[in-house]
């Protein structure tokens, strides 16, 4: 059985001149919570459209859940699509109600998917009186109707109080736990650093990079140094175990290198032997947002 | 139709049932609807009698008997025609309030195929049809007993083109709404079209293309039904167009607003 829950190949797609998404492809392993990063009007959402077929691309292919049938695959996926879409002259029970139909879950799994999202004291209110938290909470509820194997959430956190990030947050390091996968589009850097296993980062349309947040994100380490001779210290540096390259910043100096080769102590016990005291050593792991603009930049 | 397609359109038309059944405006329409083809046939009746009795039957042998059967099929056929830019106009706001709710997205996103999704509508556009016609004929034979001549099936040929004529305009009504998406734009364009830009075309090309104004879309669904009244009088002043042409563009015209539609729903971005 293969582990990889959703396959994206040389996705294409323009309106008119604007190219929206080009040559993107990436695959999702099972159980990773796939974060999908970019600025907005990056791509996300048509990427995103293609693979639950709300929108046609110009070229390539998908395979969601392993599956040839499209429609089966979206049955046992939960979606949720740039905005909450709704009958709002429908209560909450009645939309689900819809939802349920379509993917073949039985009605009796509403309530408790209500509950989930705090909206069960509510089921009878229609649609339209939702404030937009509330909306965004039914829509997420509808994702997870049926229990998907895969869940695709365009900017979940969208139009929620900072509490409600927070449960949002947590119930999606839940459904991981429980096996699912999750694929989650967003601008936020900081949502996605505390959430997901593994990132991509679209800019332009074109997927800059993929894979898991620290293969992406942190490549290599940082380790800050300072000493009272700046320059020996950068002159012995290159020969330690590990080395790629150095960088000058006010009064310290930054080391890249693999820390797996070397580590803090052999470090400074190396500076020593080489009669370099230092004055402060300190790990900076590569911060989420330097690595973000170094990558978009 | 295979017995998995079926019992998935059978599932999807209990899933439209779940939208309409509390969507207030639907009903409305619906009732006025059958209000209007009531009370458009009973006014004509009505005049009719009211003439009749005024001219002491002089006028019986211009006006024919309209009412009575075998002639008041075609007479509640064609009076009841005029009030079918109704449910070509319901057809219209059902197509549309899913684009503009997103909620066709919704429907796909959930795992319904775009095929399907406007299968049904197409299905919708098809029932509401047939309903109308059969309120039709329980018109055309309560006013035809009430008119005391007995009932006959001569003539019930009109209510097959009345069917024809209701399937023109909710399948036309379901395209425009596909076409265009927009609600007020669609709205806009459809009562413009069906009240005065088809008029306006059929009359221009009748007099410039070589009569052939009559074979529109939608105008050549109106003429099946060639007006019952003073039937002596038209035949002698108009050439009427040919029923069998009428009959022919009519029927091409609903398949192409069936395939136009289904084609659009699957290639469009939604």
């Amino acid at each position: 059985m293969s582990t990889t829950v959703l396959s994206i190949q040389h996705l294409s797609k323009s309106y008119g001149a604007l190219q929206a998404l080009s040559d993107v492809s990436f695959e999702v392993p099972k159980g990773s919570i796939y974060g999908v990063l970019g600025p907005n009007g990056s791509g996300k959402t048509t990427m995103l459209g293609i693979i639950t077929d709300v929108l046609r691309p110009d070229s390539g292919q998908y395979t969601l859940l392993n599956s040839p049938d499209h429609e089966q695959a979206r049955k046992k996926t939960g979606t949720l699509l740039e905005t909450p879409n709704f009958y709002p002259y429908l209560s909450a029970y009645k939309n689900l109600e819809i939802s349920a139909l379509i993917k073949g879950v039985s009605t009796m799994e509403i309530d408790p998917v209500l509950e989930r999202v705090g909206l069960l004291a509510r089921k009878n209110s229609k649609f339209s009186t939702f404030s937009l938290g509330m909306k965004q909470r039914l829509a997420i509820g509808a994702a997870l109707l049926g229990n998907p194997e895969l869940l695709i959430l365009d900017e979940p956190t969208n139009g929620l109080d900072p509490n409600g990030i927070a449960e949002i947050r947590n119930l999606i390091k839940g459904l991981a736990v429980e096996g699912r996968t999750v694929v989650m589009a967003s601008h936020l850097l900081d949502e996605v650093e505390k959430v997901c296993t593994h990132v991509a980062i679209i800019k332009n349309g074109k997927l800059l990079t993929s894979g898991s947040v620290g293969e992406v994100l942190a490549s290599e380490d940082v380790i800050a140094l300072r000493s009272v001779d700046l320059k020996k210290l950068s002159d012995i540096l290159p020969g330690i175990a590990g080395f790629s390259k150095l960088e000058w910043q006010n009064e310290q100096i930054l080391l890249h290198a693999d820390l797996g080769r070397s580590s803090l102590e052999a470090i400074n016990q190396y500076c020593f032997e080489n009669g370099v005291i230092l004055t402060h050593l300190a790990l900076q792991r590569a911060s989420l947002e330097a690595r973000f603009l170094e990558i978009t930049h | 139709m295979s017995y998995y397609k079926s019992y998935y359109m059978l599932k999807n038309l209990s899933i439209e049932w779940l939208k309409l059944k509390n969507y207030r405006t639907f009903w409305w329409l619906i009732g006025l609807f059958v209000l209007c083809l009531i009370g458009s046939n009973y006014i004509t009746y009505q005049l009719k009698v009211v003439t009749s009795m005024q001219s002491k039957g002089g006028l019986d042998l211009l006006l024919g008997s309209p009412f009575s059967f075998p002639d008041v099929w075609q007479a509640v056929s064609y009076v009841s025609s005029y009030v079918l830019f109704l449910p070509g106009f319901l057809m219209v706001i059902l197509i549309t309030n899913e684009y503009n709710f997103k909620t066709h997205r919704q429907n796909i996103i959930d795992g319904m195929s775009r095929t399907e999704f406007a299968l049904t509508k197409i299905f919708m556009a098809v029932i509401l049809s047939i309903l109308s016609t059969i309120v039709v004929v329980l018109i055309t034979i309560v006013t035809g007993l009430t008119a005391g001549s007995s009932f006959s099936l001569t003539g019930s040929v009109y209510i097959l083109y009345f069917l024809l004529q209701a399937l023109t305009y909710t399948l036309g009504g379901l395209l425009l709404g596909t076409l265009l998406k927009k609600s007020g734009l669609s709205i806009a364009i459809y009562l413009i079209y069906i009240g005065f830009i088809k008029n306006l075309i059929s009359f221009l090309l009748d007099r410039y293309a070589g009569g052939i104004g009559s074979y529109m879309p939608v105008k050549s669904s109106d003429e099946l039904i060639p007006m019952p009244f003073f039937k002596q009088v038209t035949k002698s002043l108009i050439t009427p167009p040919d029923g069998t042409w009428l009959l022919i563009m009519t029927i091409f015209f609903i398949v192409a607003f069936y395939w136009i539609t289904v084609k659009r729903f699957k290639t469009q971005d939604l």
